[in-house]
């Protein structure tokens, strides 16, 4: 039984070091990939440079309001915060002379938040807010108390309530977690492992940067749960190769972790030691994929493994393996740390909590939003989003990344659910979401996509590495109008025959954005005999 | 294909930092080229006999995994580098005009190399653009060249 000691002992040790700081003010600037874009990093700097002792600096992530970043935000003593948007280094000295003059910064007007508001934040909750790396931060909003809570259980009892959270996996595949960790847990090994998934090589997802860049606690806490529950002594994180940030601060979080005793007697007292590991990728979409992620880790080529076995039952040296995505973790600490219910509440049947959007494109907002599964995309563009400019309009929403379908706006009505999707031939995927303007052409587009599949194709199998080009040939064919109606059902069955016989996930999918054209853009394709 | 020069000395410090580093297991591959290429900023061919063997490994087998990944760079890249995006949401944003302006900064100078790259990951504040490591997002014609600007600056301090 693990003692309660253990959890009040990290939050003294957290409250005893933040209570030094209680009286000053507090300024927090997000630095993340997509703000360091927009010179978050110098706007550090500066705050850095003119800040005195009455004011403490945190460096965030990005709270996901990519739009209008860098942001800087300021708590005063009383405990009042204004939140300050499109910042640039010049702010600095003006806040540090406010401050200096005990004049309040809340003179600045607040930036109006509706991006923010009209989410459901459960896995963001804190990104942006709290420092990126810092222990005691964490621990101040709850941090790890879900895993205190999680190995005060037995691992059985772990798994059933992860499993009557009715948690998905995040990463495209929306594989029940549970049923997933029970088949490790089952299988028979000396070693197994937890492997995160945070290679994120896709075009137009941007969600796991954002949670290892901003709450990568939440993350590791997750992978813990999960190797406490399967009975894992090793974890890997898996970290792409160019997000160089994410690396940083998953890297630091992690010694901060370790150095702040969570692993003292074990993961959180439980005697369950665990060793931890950082990986990189090294280029290309299919790196995510699991079993090439496991390649990958063993040192082969990039391509996929047949399936089964299943990496549960086989997988990293041949032992038992949970990859799970990033996302997916980050759900743990709320579901162990709150009443289950307060999950299960949110989304739709089937598909409980919420979803990070990777959202991009023509709408006026751009950036990352978490809504409940089951919120209308009209609600994502239009409201969320701040819909388009005056003089445009929708002329399709791509859904899926690179395997993107595209629905026309005559169907914005639709749910943001995997189920609901798939009823109009879509695959929600990892959660991108691009918005088209008017002034796209639709084939375009679908060119685009069936390049990129083409380019990234491993070459392991021979529908995918043989067809995905062909495709392309195809659409070419009408784009400059040498189509004919046979092309329409050569360029569909093609698609189905890749779709139906590749080997892996990306040549599944390959095909979806060619039936979404046929589907729902017929009239748009120019075609010779018609 | 590229040799690098005074090799011996170089790939011998590689040998014994491999050996502090890593084990000499076939799953260290990765981690040991990401090691080696970040040493070189690309990968030579003996320093990928060197890690090759440091796993125990055919060349053959470590150059086949090697050749796999879009990442590791084969050929010794130019001293500068402007990756620009044309994945979607920046080609949306234009980005073609920012590839020519980077193409045409490029044809003046011997040691700027220009690529394309699918997606930044900056699709939120796009079109993006990599100086030599640093991204820059929302950019128009007009900052860029004044980013190339500066950049051309660098070139002739150096
Ligand atoms: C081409 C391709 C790329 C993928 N890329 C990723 C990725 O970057 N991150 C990820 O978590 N899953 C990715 N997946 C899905 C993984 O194979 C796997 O289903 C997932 O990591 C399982 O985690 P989850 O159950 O928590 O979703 C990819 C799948 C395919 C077919
Ligand atoms: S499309 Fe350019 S950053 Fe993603």
């Amino acid at each position: 039984m693990i003692k309660e000691s253990f959890y009040k002992r990290l939050q003294n040790q957290a409250k005893s070091e933040l209570a030094a700081k209680a009286d000053k003010y507090r300024v927090v600037v997000q630095l993340g990939h997509c703000s360091t874009s927009l010179g978050a990093k110098e706007v550090v700097e500066s705050f850095d440079k003119y800040l005195t002792s009455d004011s403490y600096l945190v460096v965030a992530g990005c709270d996901g309001a990519c739009f209008n970043g860098p942001t800087v935000s300021v708590r005063s003593p009383d405990g009042s915060i204004v939140s300050l948007d499109n910042m640039d280094a010049s702010i600095a000295v003006r806040i540090a002379t406010l401050i200096e003059g005990n004049v309040s910064p809340l003179k600045f007007k607040d930036a109006n938040n509706v991006f923010i508001d009209g989410q459901t934040r459960l896995v963001l909750q804190t990104c942006g807010e709290i420092d990126a790396v810092n222990l005691s931060e964490y621990i101040e909003t709850k941090g790890y108390y879900g895993l205190f809570k999680a190995v005060s259980l037995s691992p059985d009892k772990v798994i059933d309530r992860v499993k009557n959270s009715g948690l998905r996996g995040r990463g495209g595949a929306y594989f029940p977690t549970a049923l997933k960790w029970k088949g490790a847990r089952k299988a028979k090994g000396v070693n197994k492992y937890i492997v995160v998934n945070s290679e994120e090589g896709e075009p137009g997802v941007f969600k796991d940067r954002h949670l290892m860049e901003g709450v990568p606690h939440k993350i590791i806490e997750g992978a813990l749960i999960a190797a406490y529950a399967v009975g894992a002594n090793n974890i890997f994180f898996y970290i792409n190769a160019e997000a160089n940030l994410s690396y940083e601060r998953m890297n630091l979080a992690i010694k901060e972790m370790t150095s702040g005793g969570i692993l003292k007697d074990g993961i959180m007292g439980s005697k369950w030691p665990v060793k931890i590991e950082l990986r990189r990728g090294a280029g290309g979409y299919v790196c995510g994929e699991e079993t090439t992620l496991i390649n990958t880790m063993e040192g082969y080529r990039r391509e996929p493994r047949l399936r089964p076995p299943f990496p549960t039952e086989s997988g990293y040296l041949d032992s038992p393996t949970i990859i799970n995505n990033a996302e997916t973790l980050a759900n743990l600490p709320h579901i162990f740390s709150s009443p289950i219910s307060d999950f299960t509440a949110i989304g739709v049947e089937n598909q409980s909590g919420t979803k990070l959007i990777s959202l991009s494109g023509a709408v006026r907002r751009t950036g990352l939003a978490e809504v409940p599964f089951g919120t209308t995309l009209k609600y994502l563009v239009n409201h969320i989003g701040g819909g388009l400019p005056e003089s445009k309009s929708v002329k399709a929403i791509g859904i899926g990344g690179p395997s993107s379908g595209l629905l026309p706006p005559s169907l914005i009505d639709t749910k943001i659910s995997p189920g609901a999707l798939n009823e109009a031939g879509i695959i929600l995927g990892s959660g991108g979401v691009i918005v088209l303007d008017d002034t796209i052409t639709i084939i375009d587009f679908i060119r685009h996509l069936a390049a990129y599949n083409s380019d990234e194709s491993c070459g392991k199998c021979t529908p995918c590495r043989e067809g995905t080009p062909k495709l392309v040939e195809l659409i070419d064919k009408f784009i400059s109008q040498k189509a004919t109606s046979h092309d329409v059902n050569e360029i569909e069955s093609l698609a189905m025959i890749i779709k139906d016989s590749s080997l892996c996930g990306l040549g599944q999918a390959a095909g979806t954005p060619v039936f979404s054209l046929i589907r729902f853009f017929y009239d748009q394709l120019l075609i010779k005999d018609n | 294909m590229n040799t690098i020069s005074s090799d011996n000395e170089n790939l011998n410090e590689l040998k014994l930092a491999l050996e502090k580093h890593f084990p000499r297991e076939h799953n260290q591959l990765m981690p040991a080229l990401h090691y080696a290429h970040h040493q070189y900023n690309y990968l030579p061919e003996p320093a990928i006999e060197v890690v090759a063997r440091h796993v125990k490994i055919p060349l053959s087998e470590a150059y086949g995994a090697v050749t796999s990944y879009s990442e590791m760079r084969l050929v010794k890249p130019k001293e500068h580098l402007i990756k620009v995006c044309t994945g979607l949401s920046c080609k949306i944003a234009n980005s073609d005009d920012l590839l020519n302006i980077a193409r045409q900064f490029a044809n003046k100078l011997n040691d700027v190399d220009v690529e394309e790259t699918a997606c930044g990951f900056l699709c939120s504040v796009a079109p993006a653009v990599c100086i030599d490591g640093a991204w820059a997002g929302k950019l128009d014609p007009i900052n860029f060249k004044t980013a190339l600007n500066n950049l051309t600056q660098r070139i002739h301090q150096s």
